[in-house]
């Protein structure tokens, strides 16, 4: 029996899943709300030829058709190539691809400047004899290569959750009647297709949206129009208007990605293998495969293998170590408080998808929203909401870096809570409900553990993402506080290259073993807790 | 019903360890101090951060330090101020260039102080009214490749970026919308005029000459060879020269209208939590030993106390013969070089 399946909802049940989403909605689009309702009170009254910056045209036209271009691009080859991998990882029988995963994923968190950087060291390690001349790093082709290698691990990750979700029954079949290959051309291919592109959904989002590799490497994108305006004037009304095309742009993203994550979120993730004996490909597309793997290796790994080179061994290492441990601590204090706070509002968008009837779309709309706002007009909108209130708690102040991160990033905490909560047995539920009459009690021992695996890879994510966070956290910083990423960045600009590559290596393991400890823990509590096993 | 019992007391273990994980690390961070003192700085981490925490040393003063980064372009802290005018958190900010605090004063996010430290400082370098005051200066510098400038000692000016003895492609310098780069911009459309300056931004885009993301890109692309020469501050390529990068350093129009000297500017932030406190930073902020701990470091090679000595580590600049500016002046361009700029450089 679905969770979603359709039924007669009562009037309360209607309003009490509304409410839910209009609390979501408010604490997590609250500051771009404000940012809005300041834009107009702006903009009418006095400056009604500041609308004129909303309509790109002749230069920022051109900008904008620059960064579609690129964000497309780079959305493809990221599915491409992430979904070579995923493929090839799909096919080897073993239960390392599932631990693998939870390695790879992770380096999703990684900014995409380090990846950038990490390429001029690889040249500056090698003397300058690395000179791609195909793929020279400059301009288009450089920002290009780097954003798929810093986008690949996500749509790895999308489409291994779509192939996991693959009925099984299905590819056997196939395979009864035509090889490999077509079986996962024709079959497994489309089924497989909204995972696919949920993830080069997401990643054209974040490209859209990035101007730091951009930028450093030359190329001239709508979001660095963002940002001059808001370098020239001060004003993040104004910043506001001209960043209208590019959210629009995301916003139309946003709705065409909901019948594939609906398509998504409807199926279960299988626990046991997709098929009885191993796939086997023609030699050609074996070797695509393994290209495609190859590339992947090393775009993604070339952070760790230059931060290992530079970093002058560890006694160096030790002593950036010490000298980072605050901002470290922090780190993962702002982004353990992320994780946390994720889970509530996870669980409200879960509750009103569950709810929820023909208005299901509207709300996923509101609820994947976030991932279509700039990271900074963020934090704009929250130092707004700040200047609302004479005086605010100093818990509040010290933690809004994890409030601002939190919100950026619950919309993929709740794909992975719904994707997993599609793996528990409703009738679980419904029993709990006729033999447990103390609410409490009820989600305490049956609901919680049902859906603790979905939380703990939603929180996971979050964490991992917020590890890395920049833009929206360096504008609601307190003082006295920074974060591990802002010293990489600062560092970086200084030339410290053996103290910035010690200090990525610090990063990346952080976010590594994050992501490893909650991919661990995630098959331990599997095992544990089968708990569809126990009905029967 | 054993499994799911199993389950539960594992959800708790698992909720209890992460909380005692995040409560250490919550716990290890600084506590909070009586004196306190918030500073917004976008002086380099490396080099604000030890002086932070002399003065924490020798005061007792709590300083809780917000440290820019490049890769915000200045729309980082300089925002942030203008936004949180109504409740400010800072009490001191201490800019590495003089454009951005004198549109802070503009805004009116800024108090006047006068500093009783700030009486060797030239006049120049001054606010008259106290709302803010320049302390270890650098220069907007030009370096060379020296494996690759053959003929490099021909290379004296900005303008030798239009001469087409040397390849565009090979020739940097930063955006002139951000940093110091934009207040030399700024700088050239005050000395030379905005029809003259325009002409000549627009003749190095067309020329081709490549633009990157900040002063320490140029310097990377410099010192790794893919640059012949650029356009950077004198920290930046000083920095370069110590860690034994093959560059050298050139003080450009020395024959001409001169190198631009850019100070450090500091201001006390109007309505700030701390403003005693905030005083007090500033004085030891504009202090001789502040400047010549800078320039120790290498931060700064332009001593603007009279006492202080010029440096000679990297470059020889006693005699360094500055443009001829007044600040206030060249921010009336600002504006104007944004609009203008940016029409040819963000395209």
């Amino acid at each position: 029996m679905s969770l979603f399946r359709s039924r007669k909802i009562h009037f309360e049940q209607q309003i009490i899943a509304w409410l839910l989403l209009a609390v979501y909605g408010l604490v997590v689009l609250g500051p771009i709300l404000v940012l809005v309702i300041s834009t107009l009170q702006e903009v009418f009254p006095k400056h009604i030829d500041w609308l004129s910056l909303a309509v790109p045209s002749g230069r920022s036209l051109g900008l904008l058709l620059n960064s579609l271009a690129l964000a497309l691009a780079v959305s493809f080859f990221s599915m491409l190539i992430g979904g070579m991998v995923a493929v090839k990882l799909w096919t080897w029988q073993s239960r390392i691809p599932g631990l693998l995963i939870w390695l790879v994923l992770p380096l999703a968190a990684i900014p995409p400047y380090i990846y950038a950087i990490s390429w001029f060291a690889l040249q500056d390690l090698t003397g300058g004899s690395l000179d791609i001349t195909l793929f020279s790093l400059n301009r288009w082709s450089g920002s290009f290569l780097v954003m798929v290698a810093a986008n690949s691990p996500i749509t790895l990750g999308c489409t291994w959750l779509g192939l996991r979700m693959i009925d099984p029954g299905l590819i056997e079949i196939g395979r009864t009647y035509r090889s490999d290959l077509r079986v996962l051309l024709q079959i497994v291919t489309p089924l497989c297709a909204p995972a696919l592109l949920t993830g080069g959904g997401i990643v054209f989002l974040l490209s859209l949206l990035d101007y730091s590799v951009p930028s450093l490497l030359g190329l001239h994108v709508y979001a660095m129009e963002i940002f001059a305006e808001f370098s020239a004037s001060s004003n993040p009304q104004r910043a506001f208007l001209i960043s209208l095309p590019l959210m629009i742009l995301a916003v139309f993203v946003v709705i065409k990605l909901l019948e594939p994550l609906r398509t998504l979120t409807m199926r279960a993730v299988n626990s046991r293998p997709s098929y009885g004996i191993r796939m086997l490909f023609p030699g050609w597309f074996s070797g695509v495969l393994w290209i495609g793997v190859g590339l992947f290796i090393l775009m993604t790994c070339s952070p760790l293998l230059v931060a290992i080179a530079k970093s002058g061994g560890f006694s160096s290492i030790a002593l950036t170590t010490g000298s980072a441990r605050q901002d470290f601590l922090y780190s993962v204090w702002m982004a353990g408080i992320a994780a946390l706070l994720c889970i509530p509002l996870a669980m409200l968008a879960k509750r009103f998808l569950q709810s929820s009837g023909r208005s299901i779309k509207a709300g996923w709309l509101l609820i994947i929203l976030p991932l279509a706002i700039p990271a900074s007009l963020l934090g704009i909108g929250f130092i707004l909401i700040s200047n609302g209130f004479s005086q605010q708690p100093d818990a509040i102040k010290d933690h809004m870096p994890a409030i601002v991160q939190s919100i950026r990033y619950v919309p993929l905490a709740v794909l992975l809570v719904i994707a997993q909560t599609r793996r528990s047995d409703p009738l679980l539920q419904d029993a709990a409900r006729v033999y447990q009459a103390s609410w409490w009690r009820r989600q305490l021992q049956i609901a919680a553990p049902l859906n603790a695996s979905g939380v703990l890879a939603g929180s996971g994510i979050v964490f991992a993402l917020s590890m890395g966070e920049l833009g929206a956290t360096m504008m609601v910083l307190p003082p006295g506080r920074a974060t591990l990423t802002m010293r990489i960045y600062n560092y970086l600009h200084y030339g410290a290259s053996d103290t910035v590559a010690g200090l990525i290596l610090i990063l990346m393991l952080g976010i590594v073993l994050g992501g490893l400890s909650a991919g661990i823990i995630l098959v331990i509590w599997s095992r544990l807790t089968a708990a569809s096993e126990i009905i029967r | 019903m054993n499994r799911m019992a199993k389950s539960v007391g594992i959800l708790k273990s698992l909720g209890v360890f992460i909380a005692v994980v995040l409560f250490l690390a919550g716990c290890s961070l600084s506590p909070k101090s009586d004196a306190e003192v918030v500073i917004y700085t976008s002086v380099d981490q490396p080099h604000s951060e030890p002086i932070l925490s002399a003065f924490e040393e020798s005061t007792g003063i709590q300083v809780k330090a917000v440290y820019d980064i490049e890769a915000a372009k200045t729309t980082g802290l300089v925002n942030r101020l203008i936004a949180e005018k109504e409740r400010p958190q800072a009490d001191v900010f201490w800019n590495s260039e003089i454009i951005q605090t004198i549109r802070l004063q503009e805004n009116g996010v800024l108090q006047p102080y006068l500093s009783p430290e700030a009486e060797g400082i030239p006049a120049e370098f001054r606010a008259p009214d106290g709302y803010w005051t320049g302390n270890a200066a650098r220069a907007r510098v030009i370096i060379t490749n020296t494996n690759l400038a053959q003929g490099s000692e021909n290379i004296d000016s900005i303008q030798d970026f239009l001469d087409p003895q040397w390849p565009p492609e090979s020739l940097g310098l930063p955006y002139p919308l951000f940093g110091t780069t934009a207040t030399h911009a700024a700088a050239l459309y005050d000395v030379w005029g905005p029809k003259q300056a325009l002409a000549y931004f627009d003749e190095i885009a067309a020329r081709g000459v490549r633009v990157v993301d900040g002063n320490s890109v140029v310097r990377d692309l410099v010192a790794s060879g893919d640059l012949i020469f650029g356009l950077t501050d004198t920290d930046d390529a000083c920095g370069a020269v110590a860690r034994g990068k093959p560059i050298s350093v050139i003080l450009p129009d020395q024959d001409g209208i001169g190198t631009l000297v850019i100070p450090s500017t500091v201001a006390l932030v109007a309505g700030g939590p701390n403003p005693e406190q905030g005083q007090i930073l500033i004085d030891y902020l504009l202090s001789q030993e502040t400047e010549h701990a800078l320039i120790e470091a290498e931060y700064s090679h332009i001593p603007l106390h009279e006492s202080l000595e010029f440096p000679n580590k990297c470059l020889s600049i006693a005699d360094v013969r500055p443009m001829q500016v007044n600040f206030t002046n060249v921010y009336q361009y600002f504006d104007l070089v944004q609009s203008e700029l940016r029409e040819i450089f963000i395209r």
